[in-house]
């Protein structure tokens, strides 16, 4: 390993430890325990593949599958808790959520199963692609929770959106450089044993400088204490975005 | 091929819709008091009584006509020109309002427990399907000016009288509903 990977590596476990230790200071842990929690499995991961690697390389590889299988399955957990982070006081939003996140899975499934069933799409041949599949499941529920943080204005903690937005870089970017890595094969390795932990190390950045300074949670402040009937609101706005609409068109006719 | 298209669509969608979260403005401090501060006022009632006339001047044929019939080119000109930018700015407030109350929808039903993801859907399209339509006829008039869009004057102030119902029934909550509840 050259000495830039190793300080970067370094580097990593050193900014990890920070994260965990500010999170165990302010009590961080009991607001996103998942979250906290992967980093921790992250962080010891990170320490014991650096011994693993430095002494007893030939184990490395088959330890390093097992191991990103397992964030893979924590990283799961983080997902579910940014949509509750977000959303979870937004019950309308999250009902939005659910029922879009449902639609879609069933989608991919849909297509993965019909693709695999005819032989043109393997759903996963090797751990590469069943990493990039299953990275690609969470990108898009992260894709569906943007859109509807953006559609509902949805008002976003410095806390949570730090959070958000620095898995979402991680996840975005696994997906692309998974995919790099297994369309362009083993010729891709070198450029991917890279760019991956720079693509994480920036997802690192942005949760120390968006978690360092603890704020309250403006969504707090933005509940509403009336709930309205939606249906009648619902009803109204459609029914007058409608006829304006038809207004518009008659506009364009003389 | 068209799998690992997908794939990188994804990734770089994901990527987009991260920066565009991170470059919105005051997204920290967003809530529901945000739309009282905008200018969703109703318009007043010297406005009611200046707003037809205001329509037949932005699109109506009389001032054209008698441009057209006793000033040089340069006026006629400089008429459409001032003309153009008046209409282009009444529809740009038209959409904002829209806009305003579409805002106002979702930033109080956000929060209900009753939401309906179809209804949600059907809503959404309609908003969009207005904000294209508005849209389409601001490129009619800044490809042909006011004139091109003579039949608009009764239906442009059906349009505003339409807009200004759904923007008063936003503003009062309770006009949507008789049924509130306090959680």
């Amino acid at each position: 390993m050259s000495s830039y990977a190793l300080s970067f590596w370094l580097a990593g476990i050193a900014l990890e430890g920070t994260i965990l230790v500010r999170a165990l200071v302010v009590g961080w842990f009991k607001k996103c325990p998942f979250f906290f929690g992967y980093l921790v499995c992250v962080f010891v991961q990170d320490l014991f593949f650096l011994a693993v690697y430095s002494f007893k390389f030939k184990y490395y590889p088959p330890f390093y599958w097992y191991a990103e299988f397992f964030s893979l399955l924590m990283g799961c957990g983080v997902t579910w808790e940014i949509f509750r982070l977000i959303l979870g006081r937004y019950p309308g939003a999250g009902r939005m959520a659910r029922n879009v996140l449902a639609i879609v899975l069933l989608l991919v499934l849909s297509k993965g199963l019909v693709g695999a069933w005819n032989g043109d799409i393997p759903w996963a041949v090797t751990m590469v692609e069943l990493e990039r599949n299953l990275r690609a499941i969470q990108a898009l529920s992260l894709i569906v929770l943007a859109v509807l943080i953006v559609y509902y204005r949805v008002p976003l903690g410095r806390y949570a959106k730090g959070i958000f937005v620095g898995y979402g870089i991680f996840i975005a970017t696994m997906v692309v450089t998974l995919t790099l890595r297994s369309s362009i094969g083993q010729p891709f390795q070198a450029v991917w044993v890279l760019l991956q932990p720079h693509c994480y190390a920036a997802s690192l950045g942005i949760w120390c400088f968006s978690l360092w300074r603890g704020e309250p949670s403006p969504v707090e402040q933005a509940q509403s204490k009336i709930e309205e009937d939606y249906q009648s609101l619902a009803v109204l706005t459609r029914r007058s975005l409608v006829q304006a609409r038809e207004f518009l068109g008659k506009a364009t006719r003389p | 091929m068209s799998g690992t298209l997908t794939l990188f669509a994804i990734g770089f969608f994901l990527i987009a819709s991260l920066v565009y979260l991170l470059r919105r403005r005051g997204s920290e401090e967003e809530d529901v008091r945000w739309f009282r501060d905008r200018d969703l006022a109703i318009p007043t009632a010297q406005f009611e009584d200046h707003r037809k006339e205001q329509l037949d001047r932005i699109f109506g044929f009389e001032d054209w006509d008698f441009i057209r019939n006793s000033t040089s080119n340069r006026i006629q000109q400089l008429f459409l020109k001032e003309r153009k930018a008046i209409a282009l700015s009444w529809l740009s407030q038209l959409r904002m309002q829209a806009r305003a109350g579409m805002d106002l929808h979702v930033a109080r039903v956000r929060a209900s427990e009753e939401l309906e993801p179809l209804s949600e859907l059907r809503l959404a399209i309609d908003y969009y399907a207005f904000l294209a339509k508005s849209g389409f006829i601001a490129v009619i008039v800044l490809i042909g000016g006011p004139m091109a869009l003579r039949g608009m004057v009764g239906q442009a102030e059906s349009l505003s009288n339409n807009l200004r119902g759904m923007l008063r029934a936003a503003m009062e909550p309770q006009g949507f509903s008789q049924n509130t509840r306090i959680r």
